[in-house]
């Protein structure tokens, strides 16, 4: 875990209100925190989105050398005027607060791809975006069979529209260079494969 | 598909503080063919950020910075402060490298040579609009480190040195938290050697 020079009790929220209360939540932080060089810092305002805790999983099968990924509109992307607003994933959602990292990343995979989870690893943790949201992501990898995984998954009550298929890990590289993987999850869950994937085809084997 | 098959049907501003929040009522053709009912979606619009990898090719050496981050703090992280390369919003006017080597010199004292352009991607597309421009740029990490940041944006920063190796095992084992800074460290741990015999 982080071995930083400071900890939460280096920081005092003096207040907290709240911005915005929808489908996302924002609040309204004022706080001052301890510096460096020591004492504190002047009070400070910082507009944070609210988010849950998401698990995120890489499905990947050892013996195929192939990840399942997942192609689905995304309202982000749109909103940044991007050409091509649908994006090519691996599986995530966010965990709900009676359920385990571990369950929801198998649920998740199962809905989004259709494929069953085997053996499950837990990779790594990162904020993707800690300059201002406090979205939280714990990446698995998973084991799953790409044999006859594809075609359209996702639970319509949600909006989600899925397109799945599988490419070896190699191709999956080629798309994060030409740009087609464009979104931090999968481009470091498809990285986090090429750098592992021999140490992990061994435990799998 | 692309943008023509979404259709935006309104655009409700939710939030105009630091951050501009909407909600956005739109269709979207399906896969299976026809168009989803009516969906909504909340999204930030976010400005645009440019990220680099600060590299050192003579010595193999990065430098990297530790900052206080809100987000981390309201996630309930016992450890809000966080370890990452330098990154910051683009300006109005300004180009992406130069923000780079702007942001670079603001946050770690060190002055960029060639600048390479290494990954493009989008934070949480789910709903945010921020993308990141990510480079590898190239410094002297020589006597480099301290205490960096621009007062008035309240930057309060510690800037210091890694090996390439160290910097990596950091991202590995959870010591570096964000993704930018591990996907830029998984980038130098692919493209290292390539970089070095070009800037080298």
């Amino acid at each position: 875990m982080p071995r930083t020079t400071m900890d939460k009790n280096d920081v005092t929220l003096e207040s907290r209100d709240a911005l915005h209360d929808g489908f996302f939540q924002m609040d309204h932080f004022h706080l001052r925190h301890r510096l460096f060089e020591g004492g504190w810092s002047p009070s400070l305002s910082r507009e944070i989105m609210l988010r849950a805790p998401v698990a995120a999983v890489i499905p990947y099968d050892p013996l195929t050398d192939k990840v399942v990924l997942i192609e689905q509109f995304r309202g982000g992307m749109f909103a940044a005027g991007d050409a091509r607003p649908w994006s090519i994933e691996i599986v995530a959602g966010i965990i709900e607060k009676d359920e385990s990292a571990e369950s929801m990343a198998r649920r998740e995979t199962l809905e989004e791809t259709g494929c069953t989870v085997g053996r499950l690893e837990q990779i790594m943790e990162f904020y993707p975006s800690p300059g201002g949201c406090s979205e939280h992501v714990t990446v698995f990898c998973g084991e799953v069979s790409t044999d006859g995984a594809g075609g359209i998954h996702g639970v319509a009550s949600e909006g989600e529209d899925i397109r799945v298929f599988s490419e070896t890990t190699d191709a999956a590289m080629a798309m994060i260079q030409a740009g087609e993987i464009n979104n931090s999850i999968g481009v470091i869950g498809v990285q986090w494969l090429a750098l592992n994937r021999d140490s992990l085809r061994k435990r799998w084997a | 598909m692309d943008r023509n098959d979404v259709e935006l049907e309104k655009e409700v501003p939710l939030h105009d503080g630091f951050f501009r929040m909407v909600r956005l009522h739109l269709r979207h053709r399906l896969f299976a063919g026809g168009w989803s009912p009516t969906m909504t979606r909340e999204v930030v619009r976010h400005g645009t950020v440019a990220a680099i990898i600060p590299y050192d090719p003579v010595r193999d050496t990065v430098i990297l910075i530790e900052q206080f981050r809100a987000a981390i703090f309201a996630a309930g992280d016992p450890q809000p402060w966080s370890i990452s390369i330098a990154a910051g919003m683009i300006e109005p006017g300004e180009s992406a490298e130069e923000m780079a080597r702007r942001e670079t010199l603001e946050e770690t004292g060190c002055t960029v040579g060639r600048l390479e352009k290494a990954s493009e991607f989008y934070s949480s597309p789910g709903g945010s609009s921020q993308h990141v421009t990510l480079f590898c740029g190239e410094i002297s990490t020589e006597g480099a480190g301290g205490l960096y940041g621009v007062a008035d944006e309240s930057e309060d920063i510690k800037a210091f040195v890694k090996t390439a190796d160290e910097a990596i095992a950091m991202a590995d084992s959870g010591a570096i938290d964000n993704a930018v800074s591990i996907l830029g460290l998984q980038w130098l741990a692919r493209n290292r050697d390539s970089l070095r015999a070009r800037w080298t």
